[in-house]
C-alpha cells in the first residue's frame, strides 16, 4: 500500500489550515489553563522537609495529641485490671503443662553403664 | 567554558535550552513538569495538541468539542501527571484521557438530546477568510467519518493528518500494527467511497 498515494485530503479538517493561528492561540489558552497547577507544583518541589512538617502542623498537632491521650488512657486501664502475678521458679515455669514421660531407663543404670556403651546407645557412634 | 559562554546573549541562550527540550523524551518532560517546569509542559503540549485534538475529533465529529476537550485534557493530564506510570508512554496515557473526556461529553450531550431540549447549532470556525471550499470539504470528510467506528477515525486522522506513523500510532493506541494498517486501508476506502458517491466531487476531494 502507498500510504502517500492512498492519502485522502484530511487537511480541511486541520483547523490550523484555515487558521494559521489557531495551534498559537490553543497552545497559549492550554498553558494559562494549567499555570496555577504548574505553579502549585513549583511551590511544592521548593519545599524543604522542616516546611513539610510545619506545612502538616494542623493535622500532625492534634493527631499526635490525640495518640497520646488514647495511649495514657489504655495504659492506665490496663495498671487497674491487671492481677498481681505470682512469682515462679524457673524450674517450676519450665516443667508446667509438660506430659510426665517415663525418664529412660539408661539414666537408671548408674555405675554400669561404661562410656562405649553409652555412646553407643545414645547417638551410633 | 565560561569564555565561550559569554558571548552568547540571554535570548540566544533561551533558544539553545528550549530546542534542547524539544529534543527531550517524553518521559524527561513529565518528570520535569511534575515539579512544575512550564517549558516542559509546554514542550507535551505542543507535541500533544493536534494529535490530542484529533482523538477528540474522532469521538465528538464537532470541531469546537474536540477544541474544548482537548484543552481540557491537558489541564486534566497535568493534575493527575503522577498516575502516569510509565513517563515514556506519556502520549498513548493523555490520548486515553482525551478519548474518555470527549465520550463523556458526547454522552452528556445525547442525555441532553434525550430530554428534549434542543441541541445548539454548532458554528464553524467563521471569520472573514474562511476558505468556502474548503469549509464544505470539510463537512464531507466529516459527515463521512461518521460510517466509521471511533478507532478507524482515530487511526486515519493520526495517520493521515497528523502524519504518525503504523508503528507511532500502534504503540500509543496500544494496538498491533497490522490492526492498525487493516482500521487505515478499511478507513480509507469507506471515505474515498463516500467520497466518490457525492455528486461533482472525485476522490481527491477536488471538484470534477
Amino acid at each position: 500500500m502507498n500510504d502517500l498515494g492512498d492519502r485522502l485530503p484530511m487537511e480541511a479538517l486541520d483547523p490550523g489550515a484555515s487558521d494559521p493561528r489557531f495551534w498559537a492561540r490553543f497552545h497559549v489558552r492550554a498553558m494559562e489553563q494549567a499555570q496555577a497547577e504548574l505553579g502549585r507544583r513549583q511551590a511544592y518541589a521548593r519545599l524543604t522537609i522542616p516546611e513539610v512538617v510545619f506545612s502538616w502542623r494542623r493535622t500532625l498537632v492534634p493527631t499526635a495529641l490525640m495518640a497520646a491521650a488514647l495511649a495514657g488512657i489504655l495504659l492506665l486501664g490496663q495498671g487497674e485490671a491487671s492481677v498481681p502475678l505470682s512469682p515462679l521458679a524457673l524450674e517450676e515455669a519450665l516443667t508446667q503443662d509438660l506430659v510426665v514421660e517415663p525418664i529412660p531407663s539408661i539414666l537408671g543404670r548408674g555405675d554400669e553403664l561404661d562410656e562405649p556403651v553409652f555412646l553407643h546407645l545414645v547417638g551410633g557412634f | 567554558m565560561p569564555f565561550l559562554l559569554r558571548g552568547l546573549n540571554k535570548k540566544a541562550f533561551r533558544r539553545v535550552r528550549v530546542s534542547a527540550l524539544i529534543e527531550r523524551t517524553d518521559g524527561d518532560l513529565v518528570t520535569a513538569a511534575l515539579r512544575g517546569d512550564t517549558r516542559a509542559f509546554g514542550v507535551l503540549v505542543k507535541r500533544y495538541m493536534r494529535p490530542g485534538y484529533l482523538v477528540a475529533l474522532s469521538v465528538t465529529g464537532n470541531a469546537e468539542d474536540a477544541e474544548d476537550v482537548a484543552q481540557e485534557a491537558f489541564l486534566v493530564a497535568l493534575e493527575r501527571l503522577e498516575d502516569c506510570r510509565d513517563r515514556e508512554r506519556f502520549g498513548g496515557w493523555f490520548l486515553t484521557i482525551v478519548r474518555n473526556r470527549a465520550r463523556n461529553l458526547l454522552r452528556r450531550e445525547r442525555l441532553r438530546r434525550g430530554e428534549g431540549l434542543s441541541p445548539e447549532i454548532v458554528s464553524g470556525t467563521g471569520g472573514p477568510d474562511v476558505d468556502l471550499k474548503r469549509l464544505e470539504l470539510r463537512e464531507q470528510l466529516e459527515r463521512g467519518m461518521e460510517g466509521l467506528s471511533e478507532v478507524r477515525r482515530e487511526v486515519l486522522l493520526l495517520h493521515d493528518l497528523e502524519g504518525w506513523k503504523h508503528r507511532e500510532i500502534a504503540e500509543r493506541l496500544g494496538m498491533p500494527d497490522g490492526t492498525v494498517r487493516s482500521h487505515l486501508h478499511f478507513a480509507r476506502r469507506h471515505l474515498r467511497g463516500y467520497l466518490e458517491g457525492l455528486p461533482g466531487r472525485t476522490p481527491s476531494g477536488e471538484e470534477s
